[in-house]
């Protein structure tokens, strides 16, 4: 396995079978990874701001606001993610860019063919730049949510890699599931849910768990194995408290 | 109760399959997951008053509600994990005790007694979040780790950082000391060590919950009070 550090001077990768697919590796799964892409020349990847570890220096950069200021107004307000997008494109030849995700944790490959994915806020690292990305309000019905008030959908054709915040576990969806919403990565729009508490009333207080996902038909489930909420609160209770003057 | 733990070492998740009859019992807030006819219920784990269990849950301090999970009918599952990034592992009490540090405790078979009023190495550690639940019974028991976990069996006297402890038999002796002499303690930069003795295990976790959260608290502006 190369490191990610090795520089992109020699490509040992095989040429593409599919016009689709980005030449790419995910080194250092699951813990610390990052992706490495091989760009042809003149091809492009799109990639949430910031998300840029390295590059070669025939890369040129293009930062918009992607799908137009309106949509990237509703991204950044919405979703959480970045006014601004950056596509990366290879000139004079082949290049190559590392992209890393911002929490610990895993990151995951999927090739959406005219498909849809819901992602939870902040998932979304980089991509295909054909695959569209808009903000999604996850209706009445998840305002008790929280996580879950405003969801990214990724769709179209294309390569997409997403994050977590631990590892990542999919679950196949047959049926009905129950998911903590601080532990959704993504799912398929195919299966219907339900923000709901968990347990009686007491536990609504006292069980930790807020609130979960109840999911119902046949599809997948992406999960984390951490909780960045529950992370969150931990941490603060460290902070120092500083007296009101 | 079969227990699948994945994505070990760094990130690890326990699943844990219940069929009829089986109980486990969860620290407050570790659900990741479960099937739709696994059942909760939040409860209080010690013997003490309801108020002073309330009063630790909502002004901070450690929530002694756990949550106890079973299933309806059939068969299901439920997905468990820590707060911290780190490992799980299982492990199985024979009518025997076991100490576990609050942060160390994921999970334990409902027949386990778990006795969060046990204050004996309470005011001898300097972070405030370190404090033992008592474990004894009969039954598994899932232990989690900040970092990687080990268990180390020990055979006479081994010494150990008190923020590196996850938990510890109960025919071990202990003594929490200084490092060294003086001068290590201050400014060796080790604080208090548990000093154990005796036959037993003592199972010890590659990164320092207290060292952490004062990173943290070095890190992150102060809070109006």
């Amino acid at each position: 396995m190369s490191r990610f550090w090795d520089n992109g001077c020699e490509i040992r990768y095989p040429p593409k079978k599919d016009e689709k697919q980005m030449k790419h590796e995910i080194i250092g799964k699951p813990d610390f990874p990052v992706v490495k892409i091989i760009l042809d020349k003149n091809e492009s990847v799109a990639a949430e701001a910031g998300a840029m570890v390295s590059m070669t220096k025939n890369i040129a950069i293009e930062t918009s606001a992607r799908g137009g200021i309106f949509s990237s107004m509703k991204r950044m307000v919405f979703s959480g993610e970045s006014f601004f997008q950056n596509k990366f494109t290879a000139k004079d030849g082949s290049g190559e860019v590392i992209f890393a995700p911002e929490t610990m944790g895993d990151l995951h490959f999927r090739n959406l063919n005219d498909e849809t994915l819901i992602l939870s806020r902040g998932s979304y690292v980089c991509g295909s730049v054909d695959l569209k990305i808009e903000s999604q309000w996850g209706g009445f019905k998840s305002l008790f949510g929280g996580e879950g008030l405003m969801f990214q959908k990724v769709s179209g054709k294309g390569n997409l890699f997403f994050s977590s915040f631990g590892a990542i576990d999919e679950i196949d969806v047959k049926g009905e599931y129950v998911v903590d919403n601080g532990h959704i990565v993504g799912f398929e729009p195919a299966l219907d849910f339900n923000i709901e508490k968990v347990g009686g009333l007491k536990s609504l207080f006292l069980s930790g768990e807020g609130f979960v996902c109840h999911f119902r038909g046949h599809g997948k489930v992406y999960l984390q194995s951490r909780n960045h909420s529950s992370f969150a609160v931990w941490a603060d209770g460290w902070r120092k408290v500083e007296n009101r003057q | 109760m079969k227990i699948d733990i994945k994505f070990k070492p760094g990130y690890a998740m326990a699943t844990i399959s219940l069929k009829e009859g089986d109980k486990i019992r969860a620290e407050s807030g570790a659900m990741v997951a479960k099937s739709a006819n696994v059942d909760m219920i939040t409860e209080k784990t010690s013997r003490g008053g309801v108020l002073k269990s309330l009063k630790a849950a909502f002004f901070g301090g450690e929530s002694f509600w756990m949550n106890l999970f079973s299933v309806k009918n059939g068969k299901g599952e439920v997905m468990l994990a820590p707060t911290l990034p780190g490992d799980i592992i299982e492990e199985e009490l024979n009518n025997n005790v076991l100490y576990v540090q609050s942060t160390g405790f994921l999970a334990a078979d409902a027949a386990i007694d778990i006795d969060t009023k046990f204050q004996g190495l309470r005011g001898f550690f300097s972070g405030e979040s370190l404090f033992f639940l008592k474990l004894s019974g009969q039954g598994k028991i899932l232990l989690s780790s900040y970092g990687g976990i080990e268990k180390r069996n020990v055979n006479g006297t081994f010494i150990v950082d008190t923020g590196h402890i996850v938990a510890f038999d109960e025919t071990l002796n202990y003594q929490v000391t200084k490092f060294g002499s003086w001068k290590s303690f201050l400014i060796g930069g080790e604080g208090l060590v548990a000093r154990f003795t005796g036959h037993g295990n003592v199972w010890i976790q590659s990164r320092n919950v207290p060292v952490l959260g004062q990173w943290l608290r070095n890190s992150l502006p102060p809070k109006k009070g």
